[in-house]
């Protein structure tokens, strides 16, 4: 085992030792310092740097949106929002400012009623962040294949039992945080949301000239994307329609900035 | 003339038809001064009218209208009455008010005839002088059916006129102009109803007098001429904005009861006599005729002046007036959740309708709603007064002691064109938790923001960053490479205990039941051998499943040292091997005992039962 994590070790150090990064640092204070300063439009300058150096944490997100929040963009702080709960669905504070922001655009606006499997899957996604999640599951691969050996190994019925179970238990908890972090990883690799960033955007029919307006989407509406095509994506609103619009309305949660 | 005419019977005069048509106008007066009224006449004869169409009056208000067609000289009673003998003519009757000073020209009238025909009357010049006294007309024309004006002023009077008088005309916004519509009148009206209502811009209105009583009246002497004066209307006007407005003139539709003036009609002693033979009218119209007219006032032209701006308190709030404003507390105690009313009330004189409730600001903490606002006002000679109240519903929701108030009202006062501000006095409010359901939570929702920046260095994202990526997927494969490495060199280790062992272990027991039931049958069927090689073989079966002793290395001889040796203490592994010899012997040996076979059975059972719970 000594020489496992050894590998781990190694396997880091260079990750480690990009971690320092003395310039980023200093934006980052600089972004807060305008910030308690009330120069929102500074702090945003600051902090839209970041991304481009690496930094895509959720928390520098966050950061953003409430600059823009301040600043009276609050399309621009929904994305910011959305993105960084994107990087880490239990940043609470972000989940608070989102709902907050979207309480104050579109109070009282229909929304679907989620499923009870979303509902779960948003329960489970929200305990931990994914950085946990992942740390979790590295210490569960460590430990399940030790358990596993042991119950092999051990001789009375009883040992056996007892590590029979905890591996079973084990090992239901090494498939749920393996799944959890694969669908995080898979979810921020190919972010399925987008940002209305167009003051009302028709949604269409179909995409290109052909077809009829169905609804119009207003600034700041969270919409999923279910396809691309050239200039069009197909989208679904919060209500529940489906339609498409114009590309350049919204804004995609994969790129680095809104 | 709309009244329907009896005509009683005819008296056979001469009928002079006079051939030729003449058509003229002539006004009692060539110069007037602006203000006053003359009339115009339109006089035409000679043939039948059937249309009459009037000039334009530009510059002249109509106060009174009437017009007499004749018809072919004929004298007409009324209602037993001579009425003047028209001598054919037709005429159309305007009274006018002069406006403006200068000189006008009334364009002429045009009459269609019966016959088709067209006539144009003359032009009637006046002069409208600034002040002085009319000039009468030397050459008025008398009417050559004689029926010329004979009253001192050669005029008929002004019977009726209109005039609506404010109390001021100049005032600030909010202030009140009483307007007071009053009918002037010589004679009887007998209904009037008003034309329409013009609107009022700019303009609160509230009727001071109720529409439909009874108009207040008393007398008034005009130009030597006693009038009766109803007072139609009162409103008292609240401008809302500054400037020059005016009142727009209202128009009053009257029937009245004109008095027929007969002058030197030959039967004018009849008419006299008739008319007032006791100095009383016996019969209603008698000697009178009804006519419609439309009774107009003057527009008015009211200064609005905008309220200061130095001065202006912070609290004003459109209160124009002179007022006295109170506040009261329901309670001075409570319990969270309860609701506690906040009474203000203004009471005073001025625009009470317009006053917005005042703004309140309350400590955090209790909430404070929408004041009911309740309304006893009246009206009196100066426009509105009375109160007007504002009830406040509070609601504390978080305990404690609390300082409501001080707060300020104030309001203008046009009599001294200054703001008054009353302070009103801070009053305590002691809060205690309430147990009820209202919002009895410690922390009550105040205003709502985002929550704080994080403050955190951001880090690069690393555990996302590593997560998958090759490193991840070479970690998990050295893991479970090791994992199965270890498994393969140590698989015969492993397989000592494998799953089967374990199941078999598990199952010993059961099984052992099994065959001991199975013996007992035996045993009650007095099959004996039977009985013992099925209790020998349970015990067999058990010790090989529960140690997991190859049957092969098993005797009735080792047994008892494979027994001690895989943990069983001394004892059990001795009465182990005395059933297994007990069987063996009972077997091979033909004595028949029962009692045995009973006493073998229990102890096997005890036997198995002891093993179970004492093995490790």
């Amino acid at each position: 085992m000594k020489r496992i994590s050894l590998l781990i070790l190694v396997l880091w150090l260079p990750v480690f030792a990009l971690a320092e990064d003395n310039d980023a640092a200093l934006l980052f204070q600089q972004g807060i310092d305008a910030y308690n300063n009330e120069h929102y439009d500074l702090a945003v300058e600051s902090f839209r740097q970041l991304p481009a150096l690496g930094y895509t944490s959720a928390d520098l997100y966050y950061n953003l949106g409430n600059a823009y929040y301040r600043l009276g963009e609050p399309a621009n702080a929904i994305w910011c929002y959305e993105k960084a709960l994107l990087i880490n669905p239990a940043h609470d504070d972000a989940r608070f400012n989102l709902e907050f922001v979207n309480n104050e655009i579109f109070a009282g606006a229909n929304t679907v009623p989620p499923s009870v499997f979303k509902e779960i899957r948003a329960f489970i996604y929200t305990l931990m962040s994914p950085s946990s999640w992942i740390v979790l599951l590295i210490i569960l691969q460590i430990i399940l294949p030790v358990l596993v050996l042991v119950f092999f190994f051990s001789a009375s019925s009883r040992k056996r039992k007892l590590f029979f179970y905890l591996s079973a238990v084990i090992f239901v908890f090494y498939l749920l945080s393996f799944g959890v972090s694969a669908w995080a990883y898979y979810s921020l690799k190919n972010p399925s949301k987008a940002v209305i960033s167009s003051q009302s955007a028709p949604v269409r029919s179909e995409p290109g000239n052909g077809g009829t307006d169905i609804v119009v989407v207003e600034h700041g509406s969270t919409v999923h994307i279910l396809e691309h095509s050239d200039e069009w994506i197909k989208i679904e609103l919060p209500d529940g329609n489906i339609g498409w619009v114009l590309a350049a309305n919204a804004m995609d949660l994969s790129m680095d900035l809104p | 003339m709309r009244k329907t005419l009896f005509i009683l019977f005819f008296i056979g005069l001469p009928v002079i038809l006079s051939a030729q048509v003449k058509f003229s106008a002539y006004s009692d007066y060539v110069s007037v001064p602006a203000g006053q009224s003359f009339t115009i006449t339109y006089s035409f004869s000679g043939a039948s009218p059937e249309t009459f169409t009037k000039p334009v009056f530009n510059g002249f208000r109509v106060i009174g209208q009437q017009s007499i067609t004749g018809g072919g000289g004929f004298q007409i009673i009324i209602n037993g009455q001579v009425v003047n003998d028209t001598g054919g003519d037709s005429k159309w009757i305007y009274t006018l008010q002069a406006m403006k000073p200068g000189e006008y020209t009334i364009g002429p009238a045009k009459v269609k005839a019966s016959d088709g025909q067209i006539y144009t009357s003359n032009a009637v010049s006046i002069t409208v002088t600034k002040g002085g006294s009319a000039v009468a007309n030397s050459n008025s024309q008398t009417n050559s059916g004689g029926n010329s004006q004979t009253t001192a002023d050669g005029d008929e009077p002004v019977y009726a006129y209109m005039e609506a008088i404010p109390d001021k005309k100049v005032v600030y916004v909010g202030e009140p102009v009483v307007v007071s519509y009053r009918i002037y009148t010589l004679v009887d009206i007998t209904q009037y109803g008003v034309d329409k209502t013009e609107s009022m811009d700019g303009f609160w209105i509230e009727d001071l007098v109720e529409p439909l009583s009874k108009a207040k009246t008393w007398e008034e002497t005009i130009n030597g001429q006693v009038y009766l004066v109803g007072e139609i209307s009162k409103k008292a006007l609240f401008p809302q904005k500054s400037g020059n407005l005016t009142i727009p003139a209202l128009n009053v539709e009257a029937i009245l009861q004109i008095p027929i003036s007969n002058g030197n009609d030959p039967f004018d002693f009849f008419n006299k006599f008739f008319n007032d033979p006791f100095g009383t009218d016996p019969f209603q119209g008698f000697g009178s005729r009804e006519e419609e007219r439309t009774l107009s006032t003057a527009p008015i032209e009211i200064l609005v002046k905008p309220l200061p701006e130095e001065g202006r308190p912070e609290s004003f709030d459109n209160a124009v007036g002179d007022f006295e404003v109170d506040i009261d507390l329901s309670k001075k105690r409570c319990l969270t959740g309860d609701g506690i009313t906040l009474k203000i009330t203004v009471d005073g004189q001025g625009n009470l309708m317009l006053i917005d409730a005042p703004d309140l600001e309350v400590p955090a903490g209790i909430k404070l709603y929408d004041p009911d606002i309740t309304d006893d006002i009246y009206e009196n000679a100066y426009g509105l007064a009375g109160t007007r109240e504002f009830e406040y519903l509070l609601v504390p929701e978080v305990p404690g002691e609390y300082t409501l108030g001080p707060w300020e009202f104030s309001w203008f006062n046009p009599e001294t064109g200054r703001y008054e501000t009353v302070e009103l006095d801070a009053m305590e409010l002691k809060v205690a938790k309430g147990s009820g359901s209202g919002p009895g939570s410690n922390v009550s929702e105040l205003e709502q923001d985002i929550r704080y920046i994080s403050e955190k260095n951001p880090r690069k994202t690393l555990m996302q960053q590593f997560v998958f990526s090759n490193p991840f997927w070479l970690f998990f494969a050295v893991i479970w490479l090791a994992f199965f490495i270890i498994l393969y060199f140590m698989r015969k280790h492993i397989k000592l205990r494998n799953n089967l062992t374990e199941f078999k272990m598990r199952m010993a027991l059961r099984v052992a039941k099994n065959r001991l039931k199975k013996a007992a049958r035996f045993s009650r069927d007095g099959m004996e051998n039977e009985f013992f090689q099925e209790l020998s073989h349970a015990m067999w079966l058990f010790i090989t499943d529960k140690f997991a002793v190859p049957i092969s290395d098993l005797s009735v001889h080792n047994a008892k040292q494979t027994l001690i040796s895989n943990g069983i203490d001394d004892d059990l592994a001795n009465r182990f091997a005395e059933i297994l010899q007990a069987c063996d012997f009972a077997r091979f040996a033909p004595v028949s005992d029962k009692g045995n076979m009973k006493e073998l059975y229990d102890k096997a059972s005890k036997l198995i039962v002891d093993v179970q719970t004492g093995v490790k």
